[in-house]
């Protein structure tokens, strides 16, 4: 009886104690180790030789779009991939081939970050594409790999990077009361040949904000008094939404402040006010 | 970048003299950090206060190339200059032209340093963005062997996918785009 007694209490012992683990496996996984395992947009849903798959497929459209220029992406594998890493906005896969760098979104299986040096412009060539022909080129490169636009609004800005080295960048967002939101497809190309040499693919959500309640003008007073800096010109300022680690969302105004110096050089800072409290915190100071 | 066959120190300068010295030690790659604007980098901090300038007529009136403050690209006495592969002006608006003068980048160009990168905006050298630019930046010439300019943009994706930020990386402009670093060799 006792043998009997103790086998069966030994075996309810070791079953608690494996209902425990899985309880204390499950609550882990829930709770997270650390603030980023808590946002649910961070759940892989994916594995790394999908991530390679979503890549490989982007890299070849890549290779047609610019042909004559990508002779060794045919033949890129052997490509690597990271473990999981932690940005600001997603978790994702790194992966690295020849002739393409890229980031995999873990739990969105889309392409975050897409790099193909050899279809960046080469300064031989002069501006041959229009904006708006840029704008075609880059829907047709999305469209192509299935990434989808709708309820975000193209804008196409035009960038030089350097003598003969000029680009359309052509981003796709929304604002929601002038609210930028975290959702953005670019396509970034080459102006005088139209090859697509980049691609970032951000498919975070997040719920629809309120109407901000601080203004552009009280965050500016904001950011100037933060940083002692009462006649600072307003270089720039945008208002977005922000997430915390954990997933949290916060709308804030980013404010870029310079003052001019006794020395040939300005100070500058970057502050971030809420845009319903009103809290101000400096980010980069030069 | 020791690990690829340059021998890399670090150098942080504080007379004219040293800055002088320093195109002396014929250096493949130079990078600059400190406060600076169009036509200028801040070399010395503090009471020298020395600067780095494109050429004479970036200079502030009164002031003369090689003399007392002022450090220029274009000074004769700094010879060494067109053995230089690459060079990084990592400081604000370092790209922009000034309203009397050149800008750094045409000043590098003019004494033949083979490949420049500057920026164009504000940048923020005391963030994790400027550091991970950086780190990208490098490694991306070295052990990757990438082009000035795909190592750029490469470091821009780094960036972007880690803080979401850019605080004026994507502001920066290339001379020279197709130049790399590796193998490790001097300027042409």
């Amino acid at each position: 009886m006792k043998t009997g007694h103790f086998a069966r209490s030994a075996r309810a012992a070791i079953i608690v104690a494996g209902a425990g683990m899985l309880v204390a496996a499950i609550a882990s996984q829930a709770s997270g180790s650390s603030p980023t395992d808590r946002d649910p947009q961070r759940v892989t849903a994916i594995g790394q030789s999908a991530a390679l798959d979503v890549v490989m497929k982007a890299v070849e459209t890549s290779s047609q779009n610019g042909a004559a220029r990508t002779p060794a992406i045919a033949a890129s594998p052997p490509a690597t991939v990271s473990d999981p890493v932690d940005g600001a906005m997603s978790r994702y896969y790194e992966v690295k081939g020849v002739g393409f760098s890229a980031r995999v979104d873990t739990h969105y299986g889309s392409i975050l970050t897409l790099l193909v040096p050899d279809n960046l412009p080469t300064g031989q060539g002069a501006k041959g594409i229009s904006p708006e022909a840029a704008k075609k080129i880059a829907a047709d490169y999305l469209e192509a790999n299935g990434i989808p636009t709708a309820g975000l609004a193209p804008n196409v800005v035009s960038v030089n990077k350097g003598p003969g080295l000029d680009t359309y960048r052509v981003v796709w967002s929304r604002r929601v009361h002038g609210v930028l939101m975290p959702e953005e497809r670019l396509v970034e190309l080459d102006a005088a040949t139209g090859a697509v040499f980049r691609l970032h693919d951000l498919r975070r959500t997040a719920a629809d904000p309120r109407e901000p309640t601080v203004s552009e003008e009280t965050a500016a007073s904001s950011a100037r008094a933060l940083v002692g800096a009462a006649a600072a010109r307003v270089e720039s300022s945008d208002l977005a939404v922000r997430v915390d680690p954990d997933g949290t969302e916060h709308v804030v105004w980013t404010i870029e402040l310079s003052e001019e110096t006794d020395q040939p050089w300005d100070h500058a800072y970057i502050v971030d006010v809420d845009a319903y409290t009103g809290v101000a915190a400096v980010v980069a100071t030069t | 970048m020791g690990a690829h066959g340059y021998s890399a120190f670090r150098a942080n300068v504080s007379t004219l003299t040293a800055i002088g010295d320093s195109y002396g030690w014929d250096d493949a790659v130079w990078a600059f950090y400190g406060h600076a604007n169009a036509g200028l980098m801040q070399m010395v901090v503090g009471t020298a206060d020395t600067y780095l300038y494109a050429n004479q007529a970036s200079l502030p009136s009164g002031s003369t190339c090689g003399v007392s403050k002022a450090a220029c690209l274009s000074t004769p006495g700094f010879t060494k200059l067109h053995d230089v592969r690459f060079m990084l002006f990592g400081g604000c608006h370092t790209a922009n032209v000034p309203s009397s003068g050149i800008s750094l980048q045409q000043g590098a160009y003019n004494v033949g340093v083979d490949s420049s990168l500057a920026f164009s905006d504000y940048i923020y050298p005391n963030g994790a963005v400027w550091k991970l630019w950086n780190q990208t930046f490098f490694t991306a010439t070295t052990s990757g062997g990438q082009t000035v300019l795909a190592a750029g943009a490469t470091a821009e994706d780094a960036v972007w996918a880690k803080y979401h930020l850019y605080e004026g990386v994507t502001s920066a402009v290339v001379w020279g785009s197709s130049t790399k670093l590796k193998p490790a060799a001097y300027g042409s």
